[in-house]
């Protein structure tokens, strides 16, 4: 047989068997396809980007190698919210830039740099002292596991060479990307000996922020849907309180020393989660001399046990404009 | 309200999981560029884009594939790039030198040059297990070499040798500094091999033309190599790791023991059988033609054929460069199977500081000496007799890879000892967990069968054949999530 005789049977035959096997996949999962939930919006570059997919997060690298200019926004931002996912999806760094203006009256540039994995105070120096940061206050929430050190994971994070942190951040767009070009077609299936054969949808778990500003912009899994993007087709529910649990205080003397070296105006928070501790968490913020902004549960909606919802952030929001207002224009204020 | 979709502890618990799982994940391994990332292969495809581009400008394209080749070393750390690129101007230097002199003091530089390969790979992989021997035989404490190891030096250090010696032995012209550069850090073959000669490769630099066959062959082992190295050796890995601890071997039977360690005869082959093809598939897929590492050694008769069907290009390297030197088999039939038996055992510690490795090497040289010795290299004509060698060569080369593959010596010696256990109760009882395993070493099996199907079907069949397989690895690559979390094993070497 020729040459070209062989390379078109070979290409027709491999399309053939390809879209075969495709068209068995969707036939056989033809009931469950016509159910499945619409897949999340499009990242735009520029506007929003993945912060993480499936297993992967990957703000610690982006905020603390400066990564594609993020250091920059840091930098230039008047005000950074500091913390763990709960201040992360509860305060609009948007929101509060629209209610506040500069001495110079342009408007505020607030930054949300709140990341997963339990980081409080201890991963807001770290990025603030990596980037340079001459922002004048920082927000941090007073929920803190691992008081104000970095957690773990973020210790692993930290010791990545800058190099290795974009192969890191280009791996997981990468698997992002790969998963979003064959959801449309195919599902994904998935050994293990403890479950053996399971399917899933291509698309994993994946969390969208703000490019600008670091916001969340969507959560998305593909069983619930999307998160934040649809306030009015959540399911949520008030606020289920627990016994307080004590913490490890997120606010040290030398975290307030750090601060007061760089001329940067703390501001303590605690987002309400069901074993937060409003008083225990206000006390230690006063007893490290830094101003509590309390954000009341009242009416505050949750989607799961820790984090509000997007009618939620709204509220929350809210809620610390209220406070930080009352701190900036009542002097004593500042002193309860 | 707490129902629903929404209800508290799920999209949450999520977060939580997906936060928990990347903490595990990026403390577990380094973040190197591995064959089977999808960032890799992202990023091959883009190379095989410019590439394809720049076919009218061979130079070009082969110095975009020498760069590419520095990232993909550089991602192991860039100390292990520093160390590639001064043992490739140190050598290119002496190859200079060889090539310009006369015989004699070409000799002299050719020895000093082996010598000091010899001594960089010594020092980097050798030199702390001698330590570490030492001190355990004489209670000393020795100073440690500092360094850890290069990624590729083992197989870098091979193809400067066999090239320094083909050079000397006026079977190659010498190379620029541009062919011999791309020859060493061609990435395909950097990182763990095919052992590449110089004669093999560096009269395609700059002269050969991606051809569609290429294209279609390319394409195949590529997904071929990616099968059998996520689902195949990949699963394997994911079921059994865990049994291959100290704390788990209590618990195996006499027919898990033999099972698993059979086991891992299928993962180590379908880990590095399918890093080669998907070497093979890179290169051809870029214009280049690689040797072929494996011909289903599962179905060697007798242990001088499994080492014409296994890492095909190491044992030729080692007969060449090492077995040939030593005398070969132009001496007595005593040396000859003494110089099988050195050539084995140098061959086990290449592939790693340690005392299994050396055992491994040594089980090999044994039987092969023996079958040098009795006559018993040619697999046996009858088939009962062929069954029967097969049966025995198979069960011999199982065995040794327990040594391969055992935490330590201590350890070896126990499972090897419950191997033979098989009157104990329960000597027959079989682990969930080995029988779930046992599915994923079905490709590595199936895979011994493939080349000589195909090879008797007739064109047309064979291009429908490898189009319609290549079709469903494509897709089943796509559905098929592998485990995370394990690196080729000959990496390490």
């Amino acid at each position: 047989m020729r040459g070209r005789t062989f390379i078109r049977v070979f290409w027709a035959s491999l399309a053939a068997s390809a879209l075969l096997l495709v068209l068995v996949v969707r036939i056989l999962l033809m009931p469950s396809w016509s159910t499945r939930i619409a897949a999340p919006a499009l990242p735009i570059p520029g506007e929003t980007y993945v912060s993480a997919y499936r297993d992967d997060e990957i703000d610690h690298l982006l905020f603390y190698f400066d990564l594609f200019g993020f250091g920059d926004r840091i930098r230039s931002a008047d005000m950074l919210i500091a913390g763990s996912s709960h201040p992360e999806l509860a305060l609009s760094a948007a929101k509060i830039a629209g209610a506040f203006v500069r001495p110079d009256n342009r408007p505020l540039r607030v930054f949300n740099m709140a990341v997963g994995y339990g980081e409080s105070s201890g991963f807001a120096r770290a990025v603030i002292e990596a980037n340079h940061a001459q922002s004048s206050m920082v927000v941090i929430d007073m929920f803190a596991p691992y008081g104000d050190r970095i957690s773990p994971f973020g210790q692993a994070q930290l010791k990545l060479s800058v190099a290795r942190a974009y192969q890191r951040v280009a791996q997981t767009w990468a698997v992002y990307l790969r998963d979003r070009l064959t959801d449309a077609l195919l599902i994904r299936a998935r050994f293990s000996v403890a479950k053996g054969l399971s399917f899933e949808r291509a698309m994993g778990r994946i969390l969208t922020r703000d490019w600008q500003n670091g916001d969340v912009v969507e959560l998305w899994s593909p069983p619930l849907g999307s998160r934040y993007r649809n306030p009015g087709a959540e399911t949520v529910h008030p606020l289920i309180l627990a016994a307080p649990q004590p913490r490890e205080n997120s606010i040290s003397p030398a975290t307030a020393s750090f601060f007061a070296e760089r001329g940067i105006t703390p501001y303590a928070v605690l987002v309400p989660y069901p074993e937060g501790d409003v008083a225990a968490a206000s006390a230690s913020a006063k007893a490290a001399r830094i101003p509590f902004i309390e954000i009341s549960s009242w009416l505050l909606e949750y989607y799961d046990h820790d984090h509000v919802s997007a009618t939620g952030r709204e509220i929350a929001t809210g809620r610390f404009i209220e406070g930080l207002t009352k701190l900036l224009t009542e002097p004593d204020a500042r002193s309860r | 309200m707490q129902h629903g979709l929404g209800g508290p502890g799920t999209v949450g618990q999520s977060l939580t999981v997906m936060l928990r799982q990347a903490g595990r994940r990026c403390t577990g391994r380094a973040a190197s560029l591995i064959y089977t990332d999808t960032l890799f292969l992202f990023l091959f495809a883009a190379l095989f884009v410019v590439c394809l581009c720049l076919q009218g400008l061979p130079r070009a394209k082969e110095w975009v594939i020498v760069a590419f080749s520095a990232l993909v070393i550089a991602s192991w750390g860039i100390s292990s790039l520093v160390i590639f690129l001064a043992a490739v101007v140190a050598n290119y230097a002496a190859a200079l030198v060889i090539s310009l002199s006369d015989r004699r003091v070409g000799k002299i530089v050719l020895v000093a040059a082996i010598a000091g390969n010899l001594m960089f790979l010594g020092a980097f992989k050798y030199a702390n297990f001698l330590v570490a021997s030492v001190e355990s035989v004489a209670a000393l404490s020795l100073p440690h070499f500092p360094l850890g190891l290069p990624l590729a030096i083992s197989f870098y250090t091979f193809h400067i040798i066999s090239y320094l010696v083909d050079l000397h032995a006026h079977r190659i012209a010498p190379a620029s500094f541009r062919k011999f550069l791309f020859y060493l850090i061609f990435f395909p073959h950097v990182v763990a091999g095919p052992i590449v000669r110089a004669w093999q490769l560096v009269p395609q630099i700059g002269a050969r033309r991606l051809t569609k066959y290429d294209l279609a062959f390319g394409i195949h082992y590529l997904l071929l190599g990616y099968f059998l190295k996520t689902i195949g050796a990949d699963n394997i890995a994911e079921s059994i790791d865990p049994l291959w601890a100290p704390a788990a071997l209590a618990s195996l039977t006499a027919a898990d023991r033999w099972i698993l360690a059979f086991l891992y005869y299928c993962q180590i082959y379908s880990d590095f059988a399918g890093y080669s093809l998907m070497a093979l598939g890179m290169a051809r897929l870029l214009g280049y033609k690689l040797p072929a590492n494996f011909r289903s050694p599962m179905r060697a008769s007798t242990l001088r054929e499994f080492w014409r069907r296994w890492h095909i290009t190491l044992s030729r390297w080692l007969r060449d460069y090492l077995y040939i030197p030593l005398g070969g088999s132009r001496c007595s039939t005593m040396r000859t199977a003494f110089n099988v038996f050195v050539t084995m055992v140098l061959g086990g510690l290449w592939h790693g500081a340690g005392w299994g490795f050396v055992i491994w090497g040594a089980m090999h040289g044994v039987w092969l000496a023996l079958e040098r010795l009795f006559n018993l290299n040619r697999p046996p004509a009858r088939w009962p007799g062929w069954i029967a060698s097969w049966l025995v060569t198979q069960v011999w080369i199982t065995l040794a890879f327990v040594f391969f593959r055992a935490p330590d010596l201590g350890f070896s010696g126990r499972f090897v000892g419950g191997m033979f256990d098989v009157f104990g109760i329960n000597a027959w009882h079989l682990q969930s967990r080995i029988c779930w395993a046992l599915m994923f070493a079905l490709p590595a099996v199936l895979h011994h069968f493939a080349p000589s199907l195909l090879g008797r079907t007739p064109s047309l069949r064979f291009a429908l054949t490898l189009g319609l397989s290549t079709g469903a690895l494509l897709v089943a690559s796509l559905v098929l999530l592998p485990p995370a979390g394990h690196p080729f094993i000959y990496f390490r070497f």
